[in-house]
């Protein structure tokens, strides 16, 4: 606790905590002192010299953001001659930014009709700039005003930096503010861009001017965020209307439940921010959260109407129409000839509703969240074990993180930031990977380990490899006997070992391996596993026993009469049933496979909830009105069983917030589920996917790369022995 | 071992039988000026004529001794006599002196500078006391003591010369009692800020971290200063017992010697000198038994002049961008590596040894009250003598330029200090004495100690942009000010110099050097305007010229001046004639010439023959073809 001093800015006297900067101690006065350089995270810079004031005793014309408060200090924030220097300054900053709009006479009536102006490439002036209205540097100009901007304008004619995914770079519009360098270096720990030549010529990029991917690049985002001017922008903003509102919502792209900031025009999601956690603190994200929503829930194969196949096209026809088809069907289906598959990253009432649904109105077993990822035996690991995030604060030394096939190169880099930070407090990281990844840079030690070879290094870890075996392996080169044996030792000297689980390996026999030797370690050593599953939900439906990883065979199940898809996309090489019925917020890949479509809203249209993978409770806000005639599935289901007659269904319920009560009363989030049981899982036999090719990461049933055009632009993992 | 006795005997010894040699010694001043003028091939000619000869002669190679003006300088020891510096030696006149006192045993008065005598004689020798040389005379040489003298690569001679006395002493009477010496003394930073010395050394002291760091800035980034390398390269060895004892105040362990590259010669000698210290133990664990580690790296910089700013120096050493960073806090409270760090000039070390040894009283009586002990500078430009000199603080400019540098031989016109944060300064303020306030009180710094003299030649507004274009170039880029306030008033200097300047140019060049001066983040952006600012007040004329007339009086600047012949002066000898170029000057032998402005280049290669001055710079008459191009400029 810092101690308690006094301090006069601008002829107040305040009372405030000895231990913060002038800058920080005006903020919290209410008293403004402008700034460009200056960000919350960030260590003090002093670039941009806007935040000079007047200290009695000090000579000059100290940064209030990088001077200490001391007793008795008499500081004082808006002098005439700060004034002046500061309409100079930024005279000078103006001078290499395309200032046009600044002076320009007709700006009033400019910005009343050009809404969106940004059609051309170039920003010459602020009413082409995607940033208008929302950048600093124009609060700046409003708080110290322009003298005529008399300097002749230094631009810089620079080419814009376009060919990285998700986010360009206009450096004509750069003031050399610092922040994306500062955050890229001290927050992300990704160190891809830093300032290039000096003086005049002194620009921001990566090293020998590669490309952002190239240069190890993670495409977090956080540069573009912390960037005051429209220098660093999304592609998906470029064009967009400007941003008027904006809410807190959960990003649903995984099982992380990162909360994100929705930014929107009245009537479209335009991005999406980081945002803020229980206690205050900025949330990291990943590629996907960071620039993933705007074409996700915009694009051009939207569900719109409730449509039936008719032969080889589709008719758009009514709810009712649709709901009665639907009831008549089902009126002649057996428990055994019903089949629901739903995606196990829709919302818990969706979950609930379907398993209420097949279970009570259909009286069927035959309804599964189906998960396009093999989490088998690993997701019934049991809590105890289970390691939180915030967790990795407290290793260092004694303890082990190993890293089991992960890749957090672009999707959950967030996760990787933490496993780097751990690092550098001493804990000691051991990859086990078959390509290199945004960690070997942090890594005590590397085991390039191919999908062929893992079930074999799981077994030696456990003592199950024979001596032939072991021999055969380190003859025949694959294997270093050395490492595998250094590794083993380190595991069983450390004081804590973290098992992060990646999903390089994933595949049932692995699974079960992995998940059994953790299992038995544990009764010896503190050994805790982390496994965020790429399903947003998933936790939730484990635990209403509907997960399931594999794809039922056909010839498991009776031929089937009816299957409902929710989130889910039908196989292509076989008729799943007599009729089959789609629900999801986008069109199939194949409509005429399926029977009907029913469109339902995007995550930003609805509202629910989420199980993160550590059973804590999100929410999800809806921010725009649901795209045309779409509705949530589980309120369809709840129709649907209207209109069979079921009473006490939980009627269509007028009121969200009552759902949400009743689902959370009956919901399993809040009952004591014995993780042990496996009865409620159940698997083939012979656990063959039949048909999920789908790339990673998937989303209701997509590669969301088909959406999210950068992913696609995103390097494969680098193996290490292709041909091994 | 712990103490120096043994050593030091052997040392006394080794130079008293130099000094005493029964056969010649020839000492040759090979630090970078000799070598620019050409002291390498002296020394293979000195070497084969001693192997064709069959000579048995020893070869001291030595450092600056000042005079580099005079360089390559050769002094000869002949047994039983004063050493005699011999000065601009080459070719024939190498010979001469070598076949004079090698075989002849006889020295040659008519080139020699001066002689080393033991005890100055009281007649007119032949050969003049070297000190009474007039370079010399004036100056007081307490840091230079000894170069031009040893050999910067034998620790015996350093140690014969007192080294490593006062490194003993501190040893002896302790950290606090050195401390309060050189706080008596008054020593402030040679580096050009002129800070209290003893103050950073307190503040670091009084830290608590048990790691702690002592860093020598050896930059030198001013354009035309060379006090640093010239001691680096004569005297190492002084600089570290100088390292050693304020290290040892601090309770630092690791030092580092920060060198621009393009200093290798320095770096090498340096480099010799440290691995010498290590091999007697002078540097490493247990220091002459008192508990006392210390280990030294050198660290060379990458060609960026702002790696001389404090904060930028530390992240260059740490690996990171040569940038500066806000303060506080201050290098001596967190500094590398985040450890308590003091950063001491080279010249500010290289003094401390002496101050130790001889007292503070002692070093009390140069100079004056606020600015006591001595200073070296670098005299350069258009005077007549340059080289490396010291004076005690608070000598006049007028001293300096006309007494020791010898004056000027066209009309001085003005003084440049402090490098590219410094200023000009004119007549005036000739008699102004060198100082921290002194000549900041006319708008310039004595900085670090580059003096560059200029005459009637010198543009001024072309020596302002030159600074500034420096500065520009160097800027680190960080903050707007800096980067882009030069960048403007370089533009505007540059239309002013091609003669498209406008009447408010310097109104706003004046509002630009009040801005950048005030909110640069570091003293590389807060000085970079000052020349721009005493070459306004002081020579406004000459821009006034530039601006409104179209004319560079002193004929510098391309297209602002034509050349002319005064008839009076003119004595129609013809040898501009035979240098011009283009053939542009007429006129009959014995009578005055006229020169052709439409053929003339501007070259001005019959300005630099005429002996009777009487070619002068003119303004471009509005009718010529060079004026409209003038006038297109600036519209």
């Amino acid at each position: 606790m810092n101690p308690s001093i006094t301090v006069t800015i601008d002829h107040q006297i305040l009372s405030i905590q000895a231990g913060q900067t002038i800058l920080e101690a005006a903020d919290k006065a209410g008293i403004y002192i402008p700034r460009l350089c200056s960000y919350k995270g960030l260590p003090p810079f002093g670039a941009c010299r806007l935040c000079i004031v007047e200290v009695d005793g000090m000579r000059g014309f100290p940064t209030s953001c990088s001077t200490p408060v001391s007793n008795g200090m008499v500081i004082s924030t808006n002098t005439s001659s700060l004034q002046k220097l500061r309409a100079n300054v930024l005279d000078l900053i103006l001078s290499e930014h395309p200032s046009n709009c600044i002076l320009c006479e007709e700006t009033k009536e400019c910005s009343l009709y050009m809404a969106t102006i940004r059609k051309g490439e170039a920003v010459t002036g602020c009413r082409s700039c995607p940033e208008d209205g929302n950048c600093e540097l124009q609060q700046a100009i409003q708080y110290i005003g322009v003298n005529n901007l008399s300097l002749p304008n230094l631009y810089k004619g620079k080419p814009i930096e376009k060919y990285d995914p998700f986010y360009n770079r206009d450096y004509n519009l750069c003031i050399l503010c610092g922040r994306c360098v500062q955050v890229c270096h001290s927050i992300r720990l990704a160190d891809v861009i830093s300032f290039n030549l000096r003086g005049r010529d002194t620009f921001i990029g990566t090293a020998f001017n590669r490309t952002h991917i190239e240069a190890g690049c993670e495409f977090c985002g956080d540069c573009v965020t912390v960037c005051p001017t429209g220098s660093l922008i999304e592609k998906t903003r470029r064009y967009s209307a400007p941003i008027e509102v904006e809410y807190d919502t959960l990003c649903p792209f995984c099982s992380m439940g990162c909360n994100i900031i929705l930014q929107t025009s009245k009537t479209q999601v335009i991005g999406s921010l980081p945002g803020y956690a229980q206690d205050g603190a900025r949330v990291e994200l990943c590629t996907l959260g960071r620039f993933g929503v705007f074409e996700t829930v915009n694009q051009r194969t939207r569900a719109k109407y409730p449509l039936l196949t008719c032969g080889n096209h589709q008719k758009s026809i009514s709810w009712e129409e649709s709901l009665t088809i639907i009831v008549e069907r089902l009126k002649s289906t057996q428990p055994n000839e019903y089949l629901m598959l739903i995606s196990p990253d829709c919302t818990t009432e969706d979950l609930l509703y379907a398993q209420k649904f097949s279970r009570e109105v259909m009286h069927s077993d035959q309804v599964y969240a189906l998960s396009h990822t093999n989490y088998s035996y690993l997701i019934g690991l049991p809590n105890t074990l289970r390691f939180s995030p915030s967790g990795f604060m407290t290793l260092s030394k004694k303890d082990i993180i190993l890293c089991l096939g992960v890749d957090q190169r672009y999707i959950q880099s967030n996760i990787s930031l933490e496993i780097k930070k751990a690092a550098r407090r001493g804990a000691q990281v051991i990859l086990l990977q078959p390509g290199e990844t945004n960690l070997d840079r942090y890594a005590t030690k590397i085991l390039p380990v191919n999908n062929d070879h893992i079930q074999f290094v799981l077994r030696y870890f456990a003592d199950l490899v024979s001596t032939e075996e072991l021999d055969s392996k380190v003859s025949s080169g694959v294997m270093i006997y050395q490492d595998l044996e250094h590794i083993k030792s380190m595991i069983t000297e450390a004081e804590q070992v973290v098992v992060v689980i990646g999903d390089q390996y994933l595949e049932n026999q692995t699974n079960w391996l992995l998940s059994n030797w953790i299992r038995n370690l544990s009764q010896n050593i503190d050994i805790r596993y982390l496994l965020i599953p790429q399903s947003a939900n998933l936790e939730t439906a484990y635990r209403l026993g509907l997960a399931r990883f594999s794809y039922p065979k056909q010839d498991g199940l009776k031929p089937l009469k009816f299957a409902y898809l929710i989130g889910i996309q039908p196989p292509n090489h076989l008729k799943l049933a007599d009729f089959i019925v789609y629900q999801n917020f986008v069109l199939p890949q194949k409509s005429s496979i399926v029977d009907m479509i029913l469109p339902a809203p995007a995550f930003t249209e609805e509202e629910g909830t989420f199980m993160s993978f550590d059973g804590s409770i999100h929410h999800l806000k809806p921010v725009m009105k649901p795209f045309y005639q779409s509705s949530p599935t589980w309120k369809t289901l709840s129709r649907i069983a209207q209109a069979l007659g079921v009473k006490d269904f939980n009627l269509e319920p007028e009121n969200i917030s009552d759902l949400l009560r009743q689902c959370s009363d009956q919901s399993p989030c809040t009952q004591n589920i014995n993780n042990s049981d496996y009865q409620y899982l159940q698997f083939d036999s012979t656990n063959q996917m039949i048909e999920m090719n789908l790339q990673k990461p998937i989303f209701r049933g997509f590669s969301i790369q088909e959406w999210v055009k950068g992913l696609q632009d995103l390097p494969p993992l680098k193996i290490y022995f292709p041909n091994r | 071992m712990n103490n120096l006795d043994l050593l030091r005997n052997i040392s006394d010894q080794e130079w008293n039988n130099l000094q005493n040699s029964p056969s010649p010694v020839i000492y040759i001043g090979t630090a970078t000026c000799g070598k620019a003028a050409g002291a390498d091939q002296v020394l293979s000619t000195i070497q084969q004529y001693l192997t064709s000869h069959n000579k048995e002669v020893r070869i001291i190679e030595v450092g600056c001794v000042g005079l580099c003006y005079l360089e390559p300088i050769v002094d000869i020891q002949l047994p039983g006599s004063a050493r005699v510096s011999y000065g601009n030696i080459t070719g024939e006149r190498l010979m001469k002196i070598l076949t004079a006192t090698l075989e002849n045993n006889i020295h040659l008065p008519q080139y020699a500078i001066g002689a080393f005598y033991d005890t100055p004689p009281d007649d007119q020798p032949k050969i003049p006391d070297i000190w009474q040389h007039p370079m010399l005379k004036p100056q007081t040489r307490i840091v230079l003591r000894n170069c031009g003298i040893i050999d910067p690569h034998q620790l015996s001679h350093y140690l014969a010369k007192d080294g490593f006395l006062a490194f003993e002493k501190a040893l002896q009477i302790g950290a606090d009692e050195i401390l309060n010496e050189i706080k008596k003394s008054g020593l402030r930073g040679r580096g050009g800020a002129g800070f209290p010395t003893y103050k950073k050394w307190e503040i670091c002291r009084c830290m608590p971290d048990q790691e702690k760091y002592f860093i020598i800035n050896g930059d030198e980034g001013d354009p035309g200063a060379f006090m640093n390398r010239s001691l680096l390269e004569g005297d190492p060895f002084a600089v570290l017992e100088g390292m050693l004892i304020s290290a040892y105040v601090i309770g630092a362990n690791k030092g580092y010697i920060y060198i621009r590259a393009e200093y290798p010669l320095a770096i090498k000698r340096l480099n010799n000198a440290i691995q010498r210290l290590k091999q007697v133990g002078l540097i490493g664990e247990n220091i002459l038994d008192s508990g006392f580690n210390f280990n030294v790296t050198i660290y060379e910089g990458a060609g960026a002049f702002v790696c001389g700013e404090e904060t930028a120096l530390i992240a260059s050493i740490e690996g990171k961008r040569g940038m500066p960073r806000p303060r506080p806090p201050f290098p001596a409270v967190c500094g590398l590596f985040g450890k308590p760090t003091v950063i001491n000039n080279v010249e500010t070390v290289g003094t401390i040894p002496n101050i130790i040894r001889n007292g503070s009283s002692w070093y009390l009586n140069y100079g004056n009250p606020e600015n006591p002990g001595t200073k070296t500078f670098s005299l350069a430009g258009k005077v007549k003598r340059t080289g490396l000199i010291e004076v005690p603080l608070g000598t006049s400019l007028r001293t300096i330029i006309f007494d020791i540098g010898g004056g000027t031989q066209k009309p001085f016109k003005a003084v440049q200090t402090g490098g590219p944060s410094g200023g000009c300064l004119s007549e005036q303020h000739l008699d102004l004495p060198v100082g921290y306030e002194s000549l900041r009180s006319a708008g310039s710094i004595m900085g670090s100690g580059g003096l560059i003299v200029l005459d009637n030649e010198t543009c001024i507004v072309d020596l302002a942009h030159y600074f500034l274009k420096f500065t520009q170039k160097e800027s680190c880029g960080k903050c707007a000010p800096c980067r882009l306030g030069t960048t403007h008033m370089v533009h505007i200097l540059d239309r002013i110099k091609t003669g498209a300047g406008t009447p408010t140019d310097i109104d706003n060049l004046v509002q630009l050097s009040d801005t950048i001066q005030k909110t640069s983040l570091c003293g590389l952006g807060q000085t970079a305007p000052n020349p721009v600012g005493t070459t306004i007040n002081y020579f406004y004329q000459e821009y006034f010229q530039h601006i409104e007339n179209h004319f560079c009086p002193a004929g510098v600047c391309g297209g602002l001046f034509d050349l002319k012949i005064i008839a009076e002066k003119c004595s129609g000898c013809r040898v501009c004639v035979t240098v011009c170029p283009v053939g542009a000057i007429q006129g009959e032998r014995r009578r005055p010439h006229l020169i052709e402005n439409d053929l003339c280049t501007h070259c001005k290669a019959c300005v630099n023959v005429c002996r009777f001055d009487a070619i002068i710079p003119i303004p471009v008459p509005t009718s010529s073809p060079t004026a409209s191009i003038n006038l297109s400029k600036s519209l």
